[in-house]
C-alpha cells in the first residue's frame, strides 16, 4: 500500500474512527455533556474535508475506489451537508433530549455509506456503500418512536430499501454473469452483444430508482418525509440522494455503445411519469415537508431528463444539478427544522402563515431556497435547469424538453403558493421563539451558496 | 463609467438598501424610493443628451465573459430603440413611487424594494443583449411584480397574481427552448457556441427549424403583449394590481413583449418571421377589434383600460409585421405614448379611487365640477388615448396605418375601426365620470402638488410625443433600417447576400 492510497483513504478512516469514538464516549463512565459530543462529530467531519482536499487526482485504490474531481467535490458535499444536519439537530427542538451518541454516529456512518459509493469503481463497493448508507437510516427515521408515525416509516423505508438492494444485487449478479467483470471502467469497454446486460443495468437502474425516488418507485418519499424529524428528512432528501445519483451518473456515463439504446426508451420514460407525477401529485399537497417530497421527485426527473441526454453537457448538466439540488433542498429543511414547534414539526401550510414577516430571515431564505427550487434566475436551480435542458436540446430530445419546460411552469404554482402563505397576513401564533444560531448559520450559507452558484457556475463547470 | 450595469442595479441596490434600513419608516422609504427613481430618470436624461451612434446604431455597449464554458456573457448595449423604451421605464418608475403615495398603505419599505426590483428587471430586458442574460431579466421582473399584485393588490389579488404569473412563466420557458434551440444550431454551424445576440443573427435556419424557434420567442412574447388567445391574464392582473402595479404593468410590461419581437423574432429569424407576418398583423388586428369591443361593455373603469391596452398593444403588433419603416417607427411611438398614456389615466383612476372608494362607472359621475384639475387632465389623457392628433397615440397609430396601408388596404381600415371604437368607450367614460348628476354627499379634494407633479410630467411627454416626435423618430432611424433591411432580403432572395 502506497501512501497516496492512505492519503486517498483518510476520509473513509475518519468517518469509521468517528463513528466509533462517539459510540465510545457515549458509554464513558461520566457523562459527556451533548454539546461536547456534537463538537466531536462535528471535528471529525470537517477533518474528513479537509483529507478530501489533501486528495491527489486522479487516483484509483486497489480497484476499488476511485479518487477523482467528482469523488472530491462529494466528497466535500457530504461531510459539509452531515455537519449541517449534525447543527441543524443539535438546535431541534422535538429532538432536543434524546440526541445522543447513537444519533450522532449513525449521521457519521451514513455520511461513509455516501462517500464510498460516490468513490466506487467497482459495483460491490457501490453495493456496500448502498447499505452503510442505508441501514443508519432506518434507525434515525424512527428516532423517537412515540411519535406518530415513526416506527411506520422506518419499516416502511427498510422493507422498500431491502426490496431496492435487492434488485441492485440481482442487477449485479446479473452483470457479472454477462460480461465477467463487476469493474465500471472494465465494464464501459464490453463490446460483446449480450443480451442479460441490458436487463442488469436495468435491475441496477431500478434499485438505485428506488433511492432517487422516481417514479413509479416513488410510494415511500411523501409518508417518510413527514415521519422523519425534519434534520433526518434534510439528510436522506438531500445528500444521500445526492450520493445514489452520482453513482448513477457515473454508470450512465459510461454510455455501455451497445445496451444505451435499449436503456434510452427506459430513461425516458422514468424522466417524463416523475416530472409529470411529482409535479401534479404537489399542487394539491397541503403539507409542506410531503409537497418538497413530491417536488424532489420532480426534480429527479429533470435530473433524468440531462442523463437521458447521454452527452457531456448531460454529464457536468446532472452533477451540477445534484449539488444544487442538495443546496436548495438543505436550504428549506433547514427553514423548516427552524420552524418547529417543540414537539413536532409544523404539518399544514396553513401552520406557516405569516412568518415570513415574523422571522424576515428565514423568510427570506426560504423565498430563495423556493424560487431556486422553481428554477428562477439568478439562483442555482435556474442555472441547472438551463443546463439540463441545454443538454437535452442537443441531443435532439426536443419532445422531452417541452414537456420538462411545461412541468416546471406547472411547478411553480405550488412554489409560489409556499411564499405567500409565508407572507400572508394574519400568523398563527403558537410558541414564538428565535430560532437557534446554528439553524440560522445553515440557513444564511445555504441561501448565499443558492445565488453564489447561480451567478457563478463557472468554478463548478470547471471541476468535471 | 458603465453606465448600463448602473441602470439596472441602481434600483435594485437601492431598493434592497431600503428594505434593509427602513425599519418601518413609512416616510423614508418613499423619499428614498423617489431618489433613486429620480436619479435614474437623470441618469438616463443625460445617457439620452450624451448619445453619439457608434457602428450599428448603439450608443452605449458592455460586454464581460460571464460563464465562458458555455458561451454566455453579460453584455449590455443601448441603440435607439433601447433608449426611448429605457426613457420611458425612467419616467414611469417616479411616477409609480409619487402614485403610491398615499394609497399604499402597509409595509411601505417592501414595496419600494419590490416596485425597484421591477424597474430593474425592466431595465435589464431592454439593455441584455445576450440571450441568457436576456432571459435572466425577463424572469426577474416577473417575480416582483407577482408580490406586487398577490400582497398589495384588490380582492381577487391571488387568483389575479397566479394567473399572471403561470401564462407569463410558461411562455417565457418556451422561449428558453428556442433559445437553447438556436444556441445549438449556431454552435453546429459555426463551431462557435454563444449566446451573443449579434453572432445568432448570422444563423442559417432551414423553413421549419427557423419557424419553430421563432414561435418559441413569439409565444413567450405575445403572451406579454398580450395577444388574442392568451390575453386572458391582463384584465385581471390590472384590475387588481394596486395602482403602481397597474402602472408597470400596462406602461412597461406590455412595452417588454412588443420590444421582444421587434429586438429578436424580426432579426433573429427574418425568413420565419416574413412567412409569418399577414398572420401576426391578422392576430393585431383581433386584438384592436376585440379589446375594443371588451372595453366597450366594461364597468370598472380599470378593466376599461386594461381591455383598451389590448387594442393599443393590437396596434403596435400590427406595425411591427406591416415590417416598413413607417410601420415599424409608428409601433415604437405607440408603445411609448400608450405607457405614457395609459400610466396615467392608472394613476388618475388611482387617485380618484382614493377619493371615491369605487371604480364603478355606475358609482361616479358629475366629478368635473369638485374636482376641476382631475377633471381637465383626465379630458388631456382620454383624448390622447383616443388619438386625438397633436397628443402623443395619434403619431403612433398614423404612422401605423399609414405602414400598414401600403401592404394592405383592408387591415388598415379594419385596424382603424378600433380607433373609432375607442373613441365611443373612451368618451363613454369620460362622460360617465365627469360629467351629469353627482351622486352622494361627499366632500371632495382636487388633486394637490404631488398628484399634479406625477401627472404633469406625464402631459409633457404626451404633448412633446404628440407636437414634436422628431428626436424619437430620429433615433429609432438606424436601427429600424437595419430590420428593414432584413426583410427586404428575405421577400427578394438575396438572404445569403445578406450573411
Amino acid at each position: 500500500m502506497h501512501s497516496t492510497d492512505l492519503i486517498s483513504l483518510a476520509p473513509f478512516i475518519l468517518l469509521s474512527l468517528g463513528g466509533l469514538t462517539l459510540l465510545m464516549l457515549g458509554s464513558w463512565p461520566q457523562r459527556i455533556s451533548t454539546r461536547t459530543l456534537t463538537a466531536v462529530a462535528l471535528t471529525f467531519l470537517l477533518l474528513c474535508a479537509t483529507a478530501a482536499l489533501f486528495w491527489e487526482l486522479p487516483h484509483e485504490v486497489g480497484g476499488m475506489l476511485v479518487i477523482d474531481a467528482i469523488s472530491r467535490l462529494f466528497t466535500l458535499v457530504f461531510a459539509l451537508g452531515a455537519a449541517a444536519i449534525v447543527l441543524l439537530s443539535y438546535d431541534y427542538a422535538p429532538t432536543r433530549h434524546e440526541l445522543r451518541e447513537e444519533y450522532l454516529s449513525l449521521i457519521l456512518f451514513a455520511t461513509l455509506g455516501m462517500t464510498l459509493l460516490v468513490t466506487s469503481r467497482h459495483l460491490v463497493t457501490a453495493f456496500i456503500g448502498l447499505e452503510i448508507l442505508a441501514v443508519p437510516l432506518y434507525a434515525l427515521i424512527a428516532w423517537r418512536p412515540t411519535r406518530d408515525g415513526a416506527i411506520e416509516g422506518g419499516v416502511k423505508y427498510a422493507v422498500l430499501a431491502g426490496l431496492a438492494a435487492a434488485f441492485f444485487l440481482y442487477g449485479i449478479a446479473l452483470t457479472y454473469a454477462s460480461t465477467g467483470t463487476l469493474d465500471l471502467v472494465a465494464l464501459g469497454t464490453v463490446t460483446s452483444g449480450e443480451r442479460l446486460l441490458p436487463i442488469a443495468v436495468t435491475l441496477i437502474l431500478v434499485g438505485t430508482g428506488f433511492k432517487l425516488a422516481l417514479v413509479p418507485f416513488h410510494m415511500w418519499v411523501p409518508d417518510i418525509y413527514q415521519a422523519a424529524p425534519a434534520p433526518i428528512t434534510a439528510l436522506f432528501a438531500t445528500v444521500a440522494k445526492a450520493a445514489a445519483l452520482v453513482f448513477l451518473v457515473r454508470l450512465l456515463a459510461l454510455q455501455l455503445p451497445q445496451i444505451w439504446e435499449a436503456l434510452l426508451p427506459l430513461l425516458w420514460g422514468l424522466a417524463l411519469i416523475s416530472m409529470v407525477v411529482g409535479n401534479l401529485l404537489a399542487l394539491r399537497q397541503q403539507n409542506l415537508k410531503r409537497l418538497l417530497a413530491y417536488s424532489s421527485i420532480a426534480h429527479l426527473g429533470y435530473i433524468l431528463v440531462a442523463l437521458a441526454a447521454g452527452n457531456s453537457l448531460g454529464r457536468d448538466a446532472a452533477i451540477y444539478y445534484a449539488l444544487a439540488y442538495v443546496v436548495m433542498n438543505l436550504g428549506a429543511f433547514a427553514v423548516v427544522a427552524a420552524l418547529a414547534y417543540p414537539d413536532r414539526d409544523r404539518g399544514n401550510l396553513e401552520e406557516y402563515r405569516g412568518l415570513g414577516r415574523r422571522y424576515p430571515l428565514l423568510g427570506f431564505a426560504m423565498g430563495v431556497c423556493l424560487l431556486a427550487l422553481a428554477g428562477l434566475p439568478p439562483t442555482a436551480g435556474f442555472m441547472a435547469k438551463l443546463l439540463a435542458f441545454g443538454a437535452a436540446v442537443e441531443a435532439g430530445h426536443i419532445v422531452l424538453v417541452v414537456i420538462a419546460v411545461i412541468s416546471t411552469a406547472l411547478a411553480f404554482f405550488y412554489y409560489l403558493r409556499i411564499m405567500m402563505v409565508l407572507y400572508a397576513e394574519g400568523e398563527t401564533i403558537r410558541d414564538v421563539t428565535p430560532p437557534a444560531q446554528g439553524t440560522v448559520a445553515v440557513v444564511i450559507i445555504a441561501s448565499v451558496l443558492v445565488i453564489g452558484l447561480g451567478i457563478f457556475p463557472e468554478w463548478l463547470l470547471k471541476v468535471p | 463609467m458603465p453606465w448600463l450595469s448602473i441602470l439596472i442595479f441602481l434600483p435594485l441596490l437601492g431598493g434592497l438598501l431600503i428594505w434593509l434600513t427602513a425599519r418601518g419608516r413609512t416616510a423614508y422609504a418613499r423619499w428614498f424610493a423617489l431618489v433613486v427613481t429620480g436619479t435614474e430618470l437623470l441618469i438616463v436624461l443625460g445617457l439620452w443628451w450624451a448619445a453619439a451612434p457608434a457602428e450599428g446604431g448603439y450608443f452605449y455597449e458592455e460586454r464581460a465573459p460571464w460563464i465562458p464554458t458555455v458561451g454566455i456573457q453579460y453584455l449590455l448595449a443601448m441603440d435607439g430603440i433601447s433608449l426611448l423604451l429605457v426613457l420611458l421605464t425612467a419616467l414611469l418608475a417616479p411616477v409609480a413611487v409619487l402614485a403610491s403615495w398615499n394609497a399604499v398603505r402597509h409595509n411601505w419599505p417592501a414595496f419600494a424594494f419590490l416596485l425597484l426590483a421591477t424597474q430593474a428587471g425592466i431595465m435589464g430586458v431592454f439593455l441584455a443583449l445576450d440571450l441568457v442574460l436576456f432571459y435572466v431579466f425577463w424572469e426577474l421582473m416577473l417575480v416582483p411584480m407577482y408580490f406586487l399584485i398577490g400582497l398589495w393588490g384588490h380582492a381577487r389579488r391571488l387568483y389575479a397574481a397566479y394567473k399572471f404569473f403561470l401564462f407569463t412563466v410558461t411562455g417565457s420557458l418556451l422561449m428558453l427552448v428556442a433559445i437553447l434551440g438556436l444556441y445549438f444550431t449556431h454552435g453546429e454551424q459555426t463551431g462557435v457556441y454563444t449566446f451573443d445576440y449579434f453572432e445568432l443573427m448570422h444563423t442559417h435556419l432551414s423553413g421549419t427549424t427557423g419557424m419553430w424557434l421563432m414561435l418559441g420567442f413569439f409565444v413567450a412574447f405575445a403572451v406579454k403583449i398580450p395577444l388574442f388567445p392568451v390575453h386572458s391574464w391582463l384584465p385581471d392582473a390590472h384590475t387588481e394590481a394596486p395602482t403602481a402595479g397597474s402602472i408597470l404593468l400596462a406602461g412597461l410590461l406590455l412595452k417588454t413583449g412588443a420590444y421582444g419581437l421587434i429586438r429578436f423574432c424580426l432579426p433573429l429569424f427574418p425568413e420565419a418571421s416574413v412567412d409569418f407576418a399577414p398572420f401576426g398583423m391578422a392576430l393585431g388586428v383581433i386584438g384592436i377589434l376585440y379589446g375594443a369591443l371588451l372595453a366597450l361593455v366594461q364597468e370598472d373603469m380599470k378593466r376599461l383600460i386594461a381591455y383598451s391596452s389590448i387594442s393599443h398593444l393590437g396596434f403596435v403588433v400590427l406595425g411591427i409585421y406591416g415590417w416598413n419603416q413607417e410601420g415599424l417607427s409608428g409601433a415604437v411611438i405607440l408603445m411609448l405614448a400608450h405607457g405614457v398614456t395609459t400610466g396615467a389615466m392608472f394613476a388618475l383612476v388611482g387617485m380618484l379611487e382614493e377619493r371615491s372608494g369605487t371604480r364603478l362607472l355606475n358609482n361616479l359621475g358629475g366629478l368635473l365640477s369638485p374636482l376641476p384639475r382631475l377633471g381637465a387632465l383626465l379630458l388631456l389623457f382620454t383624448l390622447s388615448a383616443m388619438g386625438m392628433p397633436g397628443l402623443a397615440n395619434f403619431a403612433g397609430e398614423f404612422l401605423v396605418l399609414a405602414g400598414v396601408f401600403q401592404v394592405s388596404a383592408g387591415l388598415a381600415v379594419a385596424g382603424a375601426l378600433g380607433i373609432i371604437a375607442g373613441v365611443i368607450y373612451l368618451l363613454w367614460m369620460y362622460q360617465r365620470t365627469m360629467l351629469g348628476e353627482l351622486q352622494g354627499e361627499r366632500k371632495w379634494v382636487d388633486l394637490d402638488a404631488r398628484e399634479m407633479l406625477t401627472l404633469g410630467m406625464l402631459a409633457v411627454a404626451v404633448l412633446w410625443l404628440g407636437l414634436y416626435p422628431a428626436p424619437f423618430l430620429e433615433s429609432l432611424q438606424i436601427p429600424l433600417t437595419a430590420i428593414i433591411e432584413s426583410s427586404t432580403a428575405v421577400t427578394t432572395g438575396e438572404v445569403d447576400a445578406l450573411h
